[in-house]
């Protein structure tokens, strides 16, 4: 059985979230399509994410995703990964919100 | 016809929100007693519960916004506090669908005796969770302003 790359997973489907979340939100035919595809917008989002998890966990190599630049390790780009997506997804409303 | 379905709807609404809020808290208590463990047999079984709850919180989280907040968020808007809806819940739903996420690769490590690396994304998931639960009631009193 293959190795689960839980880090790669981690980092690419929560970067994966950010995009859906901005697309989404910047783009209107995109949240519809993403409606038309599972019924809610959320659920689409849900469903991609989760599908991005596992997939990307079975079928990347370990360590393809390095921080280069920060010479961060896999287990610290996952984790800044989700910490960054969960600021810049308050961050992206806050300004939707004001401007 | 109509006031039975009315109050089946009512009565789903509150069973499916008692679960949101059960399995909820289950995310705050669960990693607090998985982070007091040191070399327990409990260790594997709670991960998994853990990374399972947190996926089965879906459900009732993905039925209450899906089919009853829409009513909800109209009442927000209208408010005082729109911001509570176009802020505080549109972060908290995206936030949500991390949780069965970090939850998992919290568990995994666990499964593959990582169980140090596996501390912080229990904490994660705890102060998420715990912040989670806190938008909820800001958004619950968005209701009412």
């Amino acid at each position: 059985m293959r190795k689960f790359n839980v880090y790669a997973a981690t980092t690419i489907s929560s970067w994966l979230l950010f995009i859906l979340v901005l697309a989404a939100e910047l783009y209107a035919p995109f949240k519809l399509l993403l409606v038309s595809l599972l019924f809610h917008h959320w659920i689409a989002k849900g469903v991609i994410v989760a599908l991005a998890f596992v997939v990307s966990g079975f079928f990347l190599k370990r360590k393809i995703v390095v921080n280069i630049i920060t010479k961060h390790t896999e287990e610290q780009t996952a984790f800044h990964s989700v910490i960054a997506v969960l600021l810049l997804i308050l961050l992206f409303y806050v300004i939707e919100f004001f401007v | 016809m109509q006031f039975i379905a009315i109050l089946v709807s009512v009565e789903m609404r509150d069973l499916v929100y008692f679960a949101h809020i059960i399995l909820g808290i289950l995310l705050v208590i669960l990693p607090i007693i998985i982070l007091q463990l040191k070399k327990s047999n409990l260790t594997r079984p709670l991960s998994a519960l853990t990374a399972a709850v947190s996926w089965i919180l879906l459900v009732p989280a993905g039925i209450l916004y899906v089919l009853f907040y829409p009513a909800t968020k109209t009442v927000i808007k209208a408010g005082a506090w729109p911001w509570a809806h176009s802020i505080i819940m549109e972060t908290k739903e995206h936030w949500g669908l991390l949780l069965p996420i970090i939850a998992t690769v919290a568990a995994i490590l666990v499964f593959t005796g990582k169980e140090k690396e596996s501390r912080k994304w229990w904490i994660l998931l705890l102060v998420l969770s715990i912040l989670i639960g806190i938008m909820g009631r800001v958004i619950k009193m968005g209701v009412l302003a």
